[in-house]
């Protein structure tokens, strides 16, 4: 799918980068303190997931297309390496929470939407195990998952927005401009997003060769 | 976050584990690829 090494070297690099310039800099005093550096590494996660989600919409669009096999195993493995980003932004955020807001969990527009996004992909991962015939699977998955990403898309970034009353950083104006990063941060925080991305990837890479292996050996 | 000089300690311990995991990424995908490779060369037997 993707040929090369370079892009898994780039990866390696940015995330070094990250460890080591994400605790070296330093940090403007807000009211994240030094947790603010949990930006580098949490929201990767969630950029990660993204990402993973996007791809795998997209798959299950193509394979509605076309209906080939190859697409929907390209579905189902990004949004098994995607629930498994989402699992560890959860958790990573609620070490946070409780720092910051007292409670590992709180009532909140963007965490709920975020844990009912998660769920949205669980049940995609349910549903396919629930077919045993594999192109009644890959069919019935892919009408679902087509619509799974537009309501995870409105659940985690467009909801928590519009309630106006997320406590969670950054949800004002425009994702991503208008974060309230200073130069030093974004310096790290960028090239540590593309990392995380890079690494989504290539994990959802590594298993999609593992699947086609597992059904050309019949299993 | 430098107060007592001592970060880089724990940088040192997270960049360690960073390359370690990438290692062994690298390591996995070179096992898929020669499973990939032996599988197509078991196909190509057989169509002969």
């Amino acid at each position: 799918m993707i040929k090369g090494v370079w892009w898994k070297i780039s990866a390696l690099v940015l995330l070094l980068y990250a460890v080591m310039a994400g605790f070296f800099i330093t940090v403007p005093g807000t009211m994240m303190g030094e947790t603010i550096r949990t930006v580098f590494f949490h929201v990767g996660m969630w950029f990660a997931m993204f990402v993973l989600l996007f791809l795998s919409f997209i798959y299950s669009l193509r394979y509605l297309i076309g209906f080939e096999e190859k697409e929907d195993i390209v579905a189902v493995e990004a949004a098994n390496t995607a629930v498994c980003f989402g699992m560890l932004g959860i958790v990573t955020g609620m070490i946070w929470a409780k720092n910051t807001w007292g409670a590992f969990w709180v009532r909140d527009p963007k965490l709920d939407g975020a844990l009912a996004g998660l769920f949205i992909y669980l049940a995609y991962l349910i549903l396919r195990a629930s077919v045993d015939d594999v192109h009644k699977r890959a069919k019935i998955s892919a009408v679902y998952n087509s619509f799974a990403f537009i309501l995870w898309m409105s659940f985690v970034l467009i909801m928590p927005r519009t309630a106006g009353s997320s406590i969670h950083p950054g949800q004002e104006g425009v994702p991503l401009l208008s974060l309230d990063l200073s130069l030093n941060t974004r310096l790290v925080f960028y090239p540590a997003m593309a990392g995380w991305i890079l690494l989504g990837i290539w994990i959802m890479n590594l298993r999609i060769r593992l699947n086609k292996i597992q059904r050309s050996t019949g299993r | 976050m430098e107060d007592n000089g001592k970060i880089f300690v724990v940088v040192a311990v997270l960049a360690v584990i960073m390359a370690g995991l990438f290692l062994y990424l690298f390591v996995i995908d070179r096992k898929i690829s020669k499973l990939e490779k032996a599988l197509k060369e078991k196909s190509l037997k057989e169509q002969e």
